[in-house]
């Protein structure tokens, strides 16, 4: 079989290039320029919400690596071609729970330390001291919890999602999902009582 | 609102650092084992190549191979994409358009136009059979640049240069493909349209467009630039008197059917007379038809989305409607309640409708993911009406429900006594 001419395609997510859904319908077809063109374009989305919750940069790179191989080899179970974006996301977040759970386990089993993070990595320069602050809070205690939590607060904490999104992600019902965040956010405000969800003076429903 | 903590986080997402993963992934991605149909084989030579930004892409294929394109799907969302077919042919296909390609091979080129509109600037091939097939309407290319627009009940043709044979088919009961016939053959030429009815999505067929003869009788041309063309055409095929009625025009679409008009490369388009309360001719074909009675919730569902996308506002409220009345329980009715509040508010001028409908997507959907958009806009809704108190009530019940929700700093303004009763 001849090579393929290939250009990369522009990670833009804004429509400009072939759709999503021809991407992986090229890509299906065993079209590797296809295969690639799915990672440059969502390359940066992967590797960022890796790192968002698994922050430690050798941990993202190789979730984010996993779940391209994962997602890329199994791309006839996406049901919606277009919808790749969000797939590739619950990818992520659910790969991750699995690995945290994982890395619990050997913690209390005394065959892994305890990995906090770097709290003076994590914020961003440029950060408003509102967001500073609540980012660190919620990060030093991330390590703390049991895996679902810990994603279900970044989620809903960091990325911003509603409660229907985050329950998506997680593949989970909505009332887990509010449970999960109810005991995490009685434990943040435990931890640290700063760390409480701006605006609001009570647990999450 | 959501959370803007993710973009504080810092990340190194630089070219250099996503480049060193690829290397890790390409090895461990398996090519797919079973064949696929437009995997090339055996001495097929094809040639892709993506176009940065234009979404342009290139195919290229030897005499008897089939293209890397076969049984695919072209579709665009808000983005236009261009496609070589080598050999000089062209598609430029408009936001919301999905061609499926039934066949593409040296010898033949079949696309199916499933929505929205597809420009084909086609070289003329000797032996070469080029077609576009949409709502039962096939356009064939002897050599030219066309254009193939999927309205609501209406299938247009406007040729630019050279000429296209359009053939309308006509069913037959029992709806088996086998027994379409083709009735009348129209020819149109550079600078002429044709609009006509589109057979029910029930009718068409789901298998792949069978082979049609090459070479048809020309069909004597019309009269006069705005005459109805009725009649027959006669050929190896039989065929019989054409029931249908299109319209022709040598005037552009635009100028003949701006309700339904498209407008350079943008594909089908509102005009300004989409807002205001005159009906588009079309609305009736979708609202009153008896696909609206016959259709189930999935079809209704597609049918107001393309009623939409083609600017026939009254129509896709009145399939809206027709889902809610219908199948009130069915899954679907919260958001088509949703869809509803939002064309009557943002598009009919009809505030009080759209409380409505808002209310019922509420109270249909309570655990949907659109229902803080529901709350929200039912607030605009009333307060639209100049309906204070329930302006009010609405904007509580909002901001309980959502305190940090993407509305809540614009409630603040709403409501209050700068609002003027309409």
């Amino acid at each position: 079989m001849t090579n393929l001419a290939f250009k990369p395609v522009s990670p833009s997510k804004s429509g400009s290039g072939p759709t999503d859904a021809a991407l992986v319908i090229a890509a299906r077809g065993g079209e590797a320029w296809a295969q690639q063109a799915l990672f440059e374009r969502y390359a940066r989305l992967v590797l960022g919400l890796s790192h968002r919750i698994l922050p430690h940069p050798a941990d993202a790179e190789d979730l984010a690596q996993d779940v391209f191989v994962h997602a890329l080899n199994r791309l006839d179970s996406l049901q919606n071609p277009q919808a790749f974006a969000s797939w590739i996301s619950s990818i992520v977040v659910r790969t991750a729970s699995k690995r945290l759970r994982t890395r619990r386990l050997l913690v209390r089993l005394g065959l892994r330390r305890d990995q906090p993070v770097d709290l003076e990595s994590i914020v961003a320069s440029g950060a408003p001291p509102e967001a500073a602050i609540e980012l660190r809070a919620v990060y030093s205690v991330l390590h703390r919890l049991p895996a679902q939590e810990r994603v279900a607060i970044v989620l809903r904490r960091v990325e911003g999602l509603e409660l229907t999104e985050v329950a998506e992600q997680m593949g989970l019902s909505l009332a887990t999902v509010k449970r999960r965040l109810a005991r995490a956010e009685a434990r943040l405000l435990k931890l640290r009582p700063e760390s409480a969800a701006p605006g609001v003076s009570r647990v999450m429903p | 609102m959501k959370s803007e903590l993710s973009k504080y986080v810092a990340l190194d997402l630089s070219s250099a650092r996503v480049a060193r993963l690829w290397p890790q992934i390409e090895p461990r991605v398996r090519l797919p084992r079973r064949h696929r149909p437009w995997l090339m084989r055996g001495a097929l030579v094809g040639a892709l190549a993506l176009g940065v930004g234009a979404g342009a892409l290139v195919v290229r294929s030897q005499s008897g191979a089939e293209s890397v394109f076969q049984n695919a799907v072209l579709e665009t969302q808000s983005d236009r994409l261009s496609v070589n077919l080598g050999e000089g042919s062209n598609l430029e296909l408009s936001a919301e358009t999905r061609v499926s390609v039934r066949e593409s091979a040296a010898h033949a080129v079949r696309l199916r136009l499933e929505r929205g509109s597809v420009v084909c600037d086609v070289s003329h091939l000797p032996g070469r059979h080029f077609s576009v097939e949409a709502s039962g309407v096939e356009v064939r290319v002897v050599g030219t640049r066309f254009r193939v627009t999927q309205a609501p009940g209406r299938v247009q043709v406007a040729v630019e240069r050279g000429a296209v044979e359009v053939r309308p088919h006509q069913s037959k009961a029992g709806n088996e493909y086998d027994s379409l016939k083709e009735t009348t053959v129209h020819r149109i030429s550079a600078g002429e349209s044709l609009e006509l009815p589109a057979l029910p999505s029930t009718v068409l067929p789901s298998t792949a467009l069978p082979s049609t003869p090459n070479g048809t009788a020309p069909l004597a041309r019309p009269t006069s630039s705005n005459s109805v063309v009725t009649g027959s055409v006669v050929n190896d095929s039989a065929v019989s008197k054409s029931a249908v009625e299109p319209r022709r025009s040598g005037n552009s679409l635009a100028e003949r059917t701006p309700h339904l008009a498209s407008r350079g490369n943008e594909g089908p388009q509102t005009s300004g007379s989409a807002r205001s309360s005159e009906q588009p001719a079309a609305a009736e074909s979708v609202s009153t038809s008896s696909n609206l009675q016959r259709a189930g919730a999935a079809e209704l569902l597609e049918i107001a989305n393309a009623a939409r996308r083609g600017g026939d506002l009254v129509g896709a409220a009145r399939a809206y409607e027709a889902l809610l009345s219908r199948f009130p329980a069915d899954a679907r009715s919260g958001l088509a309640a949703f869809e509803l509040g939002r064309l009557r508010l943002d598009r009919l001028g009809n505030p009080r409708g759209a409380v409505q409908a808002f209310e019922r997507a509420i109270a249909l959907a309570p655990g949907a993911g659109f229902r803080e958009d529901a709350m929200a806009r039912l607030v605009d809704a009333y307060s639209a009406l100049g309906a204070v108190e329930r302006c009010k009530a609405a904007r509580k019940s909002y901001l309980n429900s959502y305190p940090n929700g993407v509305r809540a700093t614009a409630m603040a303004v709403k409501c209050g006594s700068a609002d003027q009763p309409k």
